[in-house]
């Protein structure tokens, strides 16, 4: 029964056949050329941040990580917040195709596959009830969803946001950074203080208060250890 | 090609289409063949194969299905014919006709010799009297029930069919009608109709008549207090849709429904509940408009789409509401409005980009809703053309201006009333802001129908020329390419491109001769096409008796008969005679046609007081630059080579006869094809017969003189004419024709008698040594 009416639904809606960055026909949600130009971060990437280092930079920490405590273990990310892959984050954002969720799922399994992590649990990004119902899906929530396929571990939507934050991108690292205090909270209910390792998903990563914010209050109820990751990064030094 | 909702819904459409033409034998045979086809299939397991064997199975139940439903019969069957009395209750607003009332009725039980039996079933009422009744009254009525009147001539719109799609199979024609009770209807009508009557009230009080009527009918799709002139206007134009309720208004109601609900940053499933509410109620209010059902379904699709998290997809939403509705009733194939609705949809969702993409040049702002305009134009004129033999040309502009006006109109008009019901005099200045650009869009569709080039009148065309069309613009879009057979391109192209040639050479090569003998009545009217096109058209029938059964003959039956034969242009129309039951309807043919040449009877004119009819058909053909002829005996018309028209009579030595009896002035036509011959009288009597007698007028078929009266057809003319077939053209009159004399003369001769009054419009096909008969009933 279940198969029968998700065979119908799947008939209902079709699964796009247009590349969603160049609008060319092919099978898929995106074609190779798009996916090709996508800068993913393979090279050295600093320890803490997972953000690419340049080649003349010999430290494995970034400039920004020596400086700013971070409340997480350890931070991955997929690609560069640029380019093919900054308007794969807006066309699943803003332009409401939730169905890319499941490529850039993919992209994190590809990351975290050789990654040495224990976590217990997926925990997603929530983002303000205001804005989901505007939006209609939390894309952070979608990818976790789609990642759970890949590497088999709950997702657990434990964190609320109660501080309806202004938008981060036009504000500064300081700004940021004081913007999205106590703007988290956690709900009880899942008994978060029982897990040890949590991998802790994301859309995009900048400065990393989004993410070094939600990882403080995980810390404080009981988590050893949090790990990020997120789909994009921007781009530092 | 992903989208397996397209596929199943055209197979599904094919089945049904199939079947709405074929006889249910056929469908048995054409179905067991498809079946062997399921079976081959069935021996392979793949993918494809699969898609084809379902394809193929929803085909067939579509053929099934149309089937099933198009012969279940009415309860009432038996009761055809005869007079019975029925209780019904009034299921909508009384329509109010020319000459008289038109009641949708229910009925709820019927009295036979003394017993009373429950028969629910839609009936529509034809009520005379003077006595209004409304919405929701249980009535007492007693009448004949009556078949609904179908085709008359081929190509008819049909009425049987489009009633039977809608559940109605009988009307009756009442006598007797008494109130038992009012207010019977169940209470959810009970709300819907009363929420219906506040609009109507709230509008036409704010507002002066034609206006609230325009509003009213934007509003609600009752257009039946929009005076008969703008509807034409709005129709010609081609901007009627915004008058009746489309899916464009389902879509106007659902933005404004966004806008007012944006402030209470409702959660996505909510607000998506509480859309379809209310559009649910809307749709419900106004009668559940197919169109608008339509749009009811594709926003459901919408709606569950965004709510578990699916991306939309027109096409296949399309599709799905087509399934819907066409397997709910099938017979909607016969609605016109079903039609052009998916018509619109299908252009939309699949001309649209292309159009687009092909008018980049154009500046941006008007590029989008202009290429919009030309999709919906380019996809659905071959309906428009074949439903009303009329293409609208200024529409692709118009629209432009009028859907944006539409928008703000309905707008202001659901706001007008939102706000009126709550405090009528606060709708007023709501309604001001709607009163102007209703004038405006009043003033467009007004003045544009006067433009040259608004409009052109096309003929009915084979419908494998519409079919033809479709590829054609599909090719040109590049639309096959998408279906991802790439290792067949080279030979669909190829396919696509002899298809093509030879459909239009079908349709250029000369074919057979056909003669149509119309059902305009009581008169005369037969329309001649030769092999290569040409066109003779002997009368055009008329009203001799006016305003008793017939008004406007030459308008609504002679003119629309000729369209639906593919008539483009008339190369020679023949009047036989100068009355006005034959040349009465020639009038319309003139106005509407380009005519070539017209044909008179040569006499000395200014010997007999003509009709006015006659002085206006010579006016008119001056004024339009046909050249006029004045024809008598042992003249040839040859309309193309192989055909000879010889005219036999007026012959000049017996004049007086005709100066006497205008009938005798007739001109009598035998048409030579070949070894086929037929033999066209006009309305002569005794007289000229005993004349003509002795010349070679031996025929097939020969139109009996003079609507079958007895100062015609004399045992002599019959037996030296010695035809197979003799066609009267005759109906409804107070003349007795045809007279039962003549009925028994022609039948003891052992010839075979079509009436157009009992058989419709009768067609002659022949190539020139075999002949085929064909009548409409």
């Amino acid at each position: 029964m279940h198969k029968a009416i998700s065979t119908f639904l799947n008939i209902l809606y079709p699964k796009k056949s247009f590349c969603c960055i160049c609008g060319c026909e092919i099978s898929g949600v995106i074609c190779e050329v798009c996916l090709g130009s996508i800068r993913h971060i393979n090279g050295r990437m600093c320890f803490k941040c997972g953000k690419s280092l340049n080649d003349s930079y010999q430290e494995g920490y970034c400039p920004n990580c020596y400086t700013v405590p971070y409340y997480f273990d350890r931070a991955y990310s997929c690609f560069e917040y640029e380019g093919t892959g900054k308007e794969l984050i807006h066309k699943m954002k803003y332009e409401g195709k939730p169905e890319l969720g499941r490529l850039l799922a993919r992209f994190m399994h590809q990351r975290l596959r050789h990654e040495d992590i224990q976590a217990e649990a997926i925990i997603p990004v929530p983002i303000h009830p205001n804005k989901y119902s505007k939006r209609g899906f939390n894309q952070a929530y979608i990818i976790a969803q789609h990642l759970r396929e890949y590497i088999k571990l709950p997702v657990l939507d434990c964190i609320k946001r109660v501080k309806e934050t202004k938008e981060q991108y036009n504000l500064d690292k300081y700004q940021r950074s004081i913007n999205v205090i106590d703007a988290f909270s956690i709900e009880m209910l899942y008994n978060i203080n029982k897990y040890n390792n949590v991998l802790l998903l994301d859309d995009i990563y900048t400065t990393g208060s989004t993410v070094n914010e939600c990882s403080r209050i995980l810390k404080n109820h009981g988590v050893k250890a949090v790990y990020v990751i997120t789909a994009a990064t921007g781009s530092n030094t | 090609m992903k989208n397996f909702m397209l596929l199943a819904a055209i197979s599904f459409i094919v089945g049904i289409f199939a079947a709405s033409k074929l006889l249910p034998e056929m469908v048995i045979i054409l179905g067991s063949f498809l079946l062997v086809l399921v079976l081959a299939f069935l021996n392979r397991h793949k993918e494809t194969n699969l898609k084809a064997v379902l394809m193929l199975a929803i085909c067939l139940f579509g053929m099934f299905e149309y089937n099933v439903f198009y012969n279940s019969e009415s309860k009432l069957e038996r009761y055809t014919d005869s007079d019975i009395i029925i209780n019904c209750i009034i299921t909508d607003d009384p329509i109010d006709r020319d000459a008289y009332t038109e009641l949708r009725v229910k009925s709820v039980s019927l009295y036979d010799k003394g017993r009373t039996y429950n028969y629910t079933e839609k009936l529509i009422l034809r009520y005379k009297g003077t006595d209004s009744f409304k919405f929701g009254d249980l009535i007492e009525v007693s009448g004949k029930l009556l078949n609904i009147a179908g085709k008359r001539n081929p190509g008819d719109f049909d009425y049987i069919s489009y009633y039977k799609s809608k559940g109605i199979n009988k009307s009756l024609q009442i006598q007797n009608i008494r109130l038992v009770a009012g207010n019977k209807q169940g209470i959810a009508a009970k709300i819907l109709n009363s929420a219906k009557n506040r609009i109507k009230r709230i509008v036409f009080k704010a507002l002066p008549k034609r206006e609230a009527a325009m509003i009213y009918g934007m509003l609600t799709g009752h257009k039946e207090e929009i005076d008969k002139e703008t509807m034409d206007a709005f129709k010609a134009s081609g901007i009627a849709h915004i008058l009746s309720v489309s899916g464009l208004h389902v879509g106007f109601l659902v933005l404004l429904l966004n806008i007012l609900l944006k402030p209470f940053k409702l959660n996505i499933r909510y607000q998506g509940i509480i859309i379809i509410a209310v559009v649910l109620f809307y749709i419900l209010m106004i009668g559940m408009p197919s169109p608008a059902v339509r749009a009811f379904i594709m926003l459901a699709v919408m709606l569950l789409g965004k709510i578990i998290n699916r991306e939309y997809n027109l096409i296949a939403s399309i599709s799905f509401a087509a399934i819907v509705m066409l397997a709910a009733n099938p017979l909607s194939i016969h609605n016109p409005g079903v039609i052009i609705s998916f018509s619109c949809m299908y252009s939309i969702a699949l001309l649209y980009e292309p159009v687009n993409k092909l008018m980049r040049k154009v500046p941006k702002p008007i590029r989008e809703p202009l290429s919009l305009s030309l999709a919906v134009w380019i996809g659905i004129t071959p309906v428009m053309a074949w439903y009303f033999n009329y293409v609208s040309l200024i529409s692709i502009l118009l629209n432009l201006i009028a859907v944006p006006f539409a928008l703000v109109i309905t707008i202001v008009g659901f706001a007008g009333v939102f706000v009126g019901s709550i405090f009528f005099y606060g709708s007023l200045y709501v309604f001001s802001a709607g009163y102007y650009l209703i004038k405006v869009l009043l003033f467009i569709a007004d003045s544009s129908i006067k433009l040259p080039f608004a409009g052109i009148t096309v003929p009915t065309l084979p419908i494998y020329l519409y079919g033809l069309y479709y590829l054609g613009v599909l090719f040109l879009v590049n639309w096959f390419d998408s279906l991802h057979y790439k290792n067949y391109r080279k030979y669909y192209k190829t396919a696509g491109i002899i298809t093509f040639i030879i459909g239009i050479s079908i349709y250029l090569l000369p074919g057979n001769l056909t003669i149509n003998y119309f059902d305009i009545g009581q008169g005369d009217s037969a329309c001649i096409i030769t092999p290569n096109k040409r066109v003779v058209l002997i009368d055009g029938g008329g009203s001799a008796a006016k305003g008793q059964y017939y008004n406007d003959i030459g308008r609504r039956i002679t003119v629309p008969a000729l369209l639906h034969q593919g008539v483009w242009k008339i190369d020679i129309i023949i009047a036989t005679h100068a009355h006005d039951d034959h040349i009465e309807g020639l009038l319309a043919v003139v106005d509407a046609f380009k005519v070539k040449n017209i044909i008179f009877p040569k006499l000395d004119y200014d010997k007999i007081e003509m009709s006015d009819t006659y002085k206006e058909l010579v006016r008119l053909c001056s004024l339009k630059g046909t050249k006029i002829h004045y024809l008598g005996k042992s003249d040839v018309i040859k309309p193309s080579n192989n055909i000879r028209m010889e005219v036999l009579a007026p012959n000049p030595a017996f004049e007086d006869l005709a100066i006497r009896n205008l009938n005798n002035s007739s001109l009598v036509i035998k048409l030579v094809y070949k070894n086929f011959e037929a033999l066209f009288t006009g309305d002569i009597e005794a007289e000229v017969e005993a004349i003509l007698k002795d010349e070679n007028i031996k025929a097939d078929i020969l139109k009996v003189a003079h609507h079958g009266s007895s100062t015609s057809s004399t045992k002599e003319f019959l037996e030296s004419v010695e035809p197979l077939y003799a066609i009267i053209s005759v109906g409804k009159n107070n003349f007795g024709h045809p007279k039962q004399e003549v009925l028994e003369r022609l039948d003891m001769m052992n010839i075979k008698t079509l009436r157009t009054d009992q058989a419709g419009g009768i067609t002659v096909t022949t190539n020139g040594n075999a002949m085929k008969i064909k009548t409409i009933k």
